[in-house]
């Protein structure tokens, strides 16, 4: 170390000569007006690409928001609807006598298929997440397992064989252990990625540093304006001012823009997703409600943990008996946001009736009344759980539609901008230039 | 000056529109509680397994002797025909139903019927016949008897608690059971007995070594195996139909189960065989004697059962019943002899 030192000192005078003669360079008026027309340019090239990042970013959410990650936790939400569906027919079936009528049938055949769909467009979506291909590859290998066992169910039943409650039973085990906390995973992923994009397109620092140097392109633009004044004897430079509009004109258009955007994203949440989620989830609740009520009552007085995990689902549905809390109960308190409470009470009041019905199964059971529970429990029973899962499927879709509607508003007029802001700052470079030329010139 | 009074304006404006822009956000609040919701009803569901215990310590004797593990109490006088039993475990249980534990699983002897929801078989039935003579004239039977299906691990913890009167349910008689519950006589006579796939290389007992054995827990299968097989590898199933999807499915190699309940499941897939003759040790026997499982508190129940046995026994009802049930001719048998404690 001290060996190096003494070089360094005998340098130092050589630094301090170069540092003195830099100023003088801007000392003359053309100089100093080059300079200043080089920080405006220079200005103005880094609002454009400050504001041109900005915008793809925030465009790029917008897009992600109605198309990608929206789209993925919609479909996510209908494939947990539909296994949870699956799940709880082949509930009913356990606990049903006889062949599955043709509807029954119908109806998990087209959930089946709905959820072969929903599974292929969710991985096409998913490729860049290792996380949510691992959920997906539970899914994918384990449902075409539950199907071959519920179909075996089926079969064996109908040779009047136990082999086939034994096979509906595993193929339920199957659904309930791997494929709906797989698809658990995928929901948080997804509600994860939608979150991001709203966060992505509604950041607010973004705003500020627009602000900021669109501010000071602003001032420096001022400053060579006043300066151009002063030396050459002209109250304004033409060039320089009708940049100077140009940038205050798309500053406010971006900022406009921006806030729009902005505003239309918190309206698709607000409104929207998050109606949408939390119905979805209700909605998902109901169902696996019913699979457990009706799985209580198929195993005949050992059902106890079922009944525990059914009393466990209908209070983070319901809250009580009169359903004033939980999730429903939640949705309630979200609707005052659009005006939409009385929807969401005739749900309320449709899972109250529903878990009445299943409190009259479950006394008739308790009287050992066994076939009058589980005549109850296929008819009345079944028929209030489809009113509830019709009713919040309704109202989703109502919420679905505004958070498209929302959504919409807030990609709307990315694409103008982008042209204008691009080019209008091009042109306000160029009037700079070509506005201080002549006066530079002038010194020659 | 008209520059900076622009620049001035545009400050205004800009700093207006932040702070319009700063008034809104997003926030996941409402989408974590929807997360959370359905995430916690999915870990609910899955921790649901079948619980129930026999191991509960019971101050009660137990009569068992380990040399005949099968002999029971001394059968009561039974009342006359169309009369119903002068006791007080009958009158509590006519103010009721009789509640009966029965599995929904075994073919032939006691299954839910996927057809009519019955619980149907050869045990079923002989519940029912208990049940008409504890009410008497009473037109459909199944108004007055209550079916609780249990598990193999289930069936004995049932007793003892009080959830069913008694479970009929291939259980077989053992001196360790007798801890925990009282047995009537015995009523079927089956033995241990191993299934395999058609083209397995199994041919007996000593091809064992090293595969993979299904047998239902806590269960005589499970206690022979392990007795008699030690280097077998033991697979614990909760019900018997799922050994049999497992050796289907080849995640078992063998099923070793009774007798009784193998004939029921090779009638539900014919590609599968029973092969050799089983032998036990005394720890751990081959033979399987199945007695009705009664609460220790009732032995006068017990006493009524046994009553009844006895009658059932010289009067045909127990083969009768197999016949009615349609049980293959090698499962048909005449009953076990009785044999008393006191």
């Amino acid at each position: 170390m001290t060996t190096v030192l003494p070089p360094q000192t005998t340098e130092k005078p050589l630094q301090d000569s170069v540092g003195r003669r830099e100023p003088g360079r801007f000392r003359t008026t053309p100089s100093r007006l080059r300079l200043l027309s080089i920080v405006s340019v220079g200005a103005i090239v880094v609002l454009l690409i400050v504001s041109a990042g900005a915008l793809s970013s925030r465009r790029s959410a917008a897009n992600s928001v109605r198309d990608d990650s929206g789209a993925q936790l919609a479909d996510v939400q209908a494939l947990y609807h539909v296994l949870a569906d699956l799940d709880a027919t082949a509930s009913r079936q356990l606990l049903a006598a006889g062949q599955p009528t043709a509807k029954v049938r119908q109806r998990y055949l087209d959930d089946r298929d709905e959820a072969g769909r929903l599974v292929a467009r969710i991985a096409e979506r998913a490729q860049s997440s290792p996380k949510a291909r691992r959920a997906l590859q539970v899914i994918a290998t384990q449902l075409p397992l539950y199907s071959q066992k519920v179909e075996a169910g089926v079969v064996n039943s109908r040779f009047g064989f136990p082999l086939g409650a034994e096979e509906t039973r595993q193929a339920s085990a199957l659904m309930r252990t791997d494929i709906l906390p797989a698809t658990v995973e995928l929901y948080k992923f997804a509600a994860d990625d939608l979150h991001d994009d709203y966060e992505r397109g509604t950041s607010a620092s973004q705003m500020v540093w627009i602000v900021v140097i669109g501010l000071a392109t602003l001032a420096v633009l001022a400053v060579t304006q006043i300066y151009a004044a002063r030396r050459t004897n002209r109250v304004l430079n033409v060039g320089l001012l009708v940049a100077s509009v140009i940038v205050v004109v798309l500053l406010v258009w971006t900022l406009v823009r921006f806030n729009n955007e902005q505003s239309a994203l918190v309206t698709a949440q607000r409104d929207g997703s998050d109606t949408v989620q939390v119905l979805s989830s209700a909605r998902i609740l109901a169902l696996q409600s019913q699979a457990n009520a009706n799985l209580r009552l198929a195993e005949r007085g050992t059902g106890d943990v079922y009944r525990a995990a059914y009393v466990d689902l209908v209070k983070k549905l319901c809250g009580g008996r009169e359903c004033r809390g939980g999730t429903l109960g939640y949705a309630h308190q979200l609707a005052a946001r659009t005006g939409t409470e009385a929807q969401i009470t005739g749900i309320q009041d449709d899972a109250t009736n529903f878990q009445s019905v299943v409190e009259q199964v479950v006394s008739e059971d308790e009287n050992a009344e066994y076939a009058r529970a589980v005549a109850l429990a296929v008819g009345e029973q079944a028929a209030a759980a489809q009113a509830l899962d019709t009713s919040i499927a309704a109202e989703t879709a109502e919420a679905q539609v505004r958070f498209d509607a929302a959504a919409d508003d807030a990609r709307g007029g990315f694409a103008v901008l982008a042209i204008a802001l691009t080019l209008g700052l091009l042109l306000a470079a160029v009037l700079v230039l070509v506005g201080l030329q002549p006066r530079i010139a002038e010194y020659r | 000056m008209t520059a900076r009074r622009t620049a001035v304006f545009t400050g205004l404006t800009l700093a207006a529109l932040l702070t319009a822009a700063g008034c809104v956000s997003t926030s996941r609040a409402a989408s974590d509680v929807a997360v959370n919701a359905v995430d916690t009803a999915t870990a609910t569901t899955t921790t649901v397994a079948p619980t129930g215990s026999t191991t509960t310590s019971t101050t009660l004797p137990n009569p068992c002797q380990k040399s005949d593990p099968a002999r029971s109490y001394q059968p009561s006088a039974l009342p006359p025909p169309g009369v119903p039993p002068s006791r007080t475990w009958a009158d509590e249980i006519r103010t009721r139903k009789l509640i009966v534990g029965v599995d929904e699983n075994t073919y032939f002897f006691s299954f839910k019927d996927p057809l009519t929801g019955t619980i149907t078989g050869f045990e079923a039935d002989l519940a029912r016949a208990i049940a008409r003579v504890i009410f008497p004239g009473v037109e459909d039977i199944d108004t007055k008897i209550k079916f609780v299906t249990v598990t193999t691990n289930e069936k004995f913890g049932v007793v003892q608690d009080g959830t069913v009167d008694m479970t009929i349910d291939v259980a077989t008689i053992g001196c360790t059971r007798w801890g925990f519950v009282d047995f009537s006589t015995p009523y079927y006579e089956a033995h241990q007995a191993l299934m395999v796939r058609d083209d397995a290389q199994i041919e007996g007992q000593g091809d064992l070594g090293g595969k993979r054995v299904c047998v239902t827990t806590p269960s005589s299968s499970e206690t022979f195996v392990s007795g008699n097989i030690p280097d077998a590898k033991i697979v614990r199933a909760n019900t018997r139909t799922e050994c049999l999807t497992r050796l289907q499915e080849n995640t078992v190699d063998a099923v070793v189960l009774p007798s009784s309940i193998q004939a029921g499941l090779l009638v539900q897939d014919p590609d599968m065989r029973l092969v050799g003759t089983l032998h036990g040790s005394p720890e751990a026997p081959a033979e399987n004697l199945y007695g009705i499982a009664v609460n220790k508190a009732n032995r006068d129940l017990t006493r009524f059962v046994n009553a009844l046995l006895e009658q059932w026994r010289r009067d045909g009802t127990l083969e009768r019943l197999q016949s009615e049930n349609k049980l293959p001719t090698a499962l048909r048998q005449a009953p076990p002899d009785a044999r008393y404690l006191d």
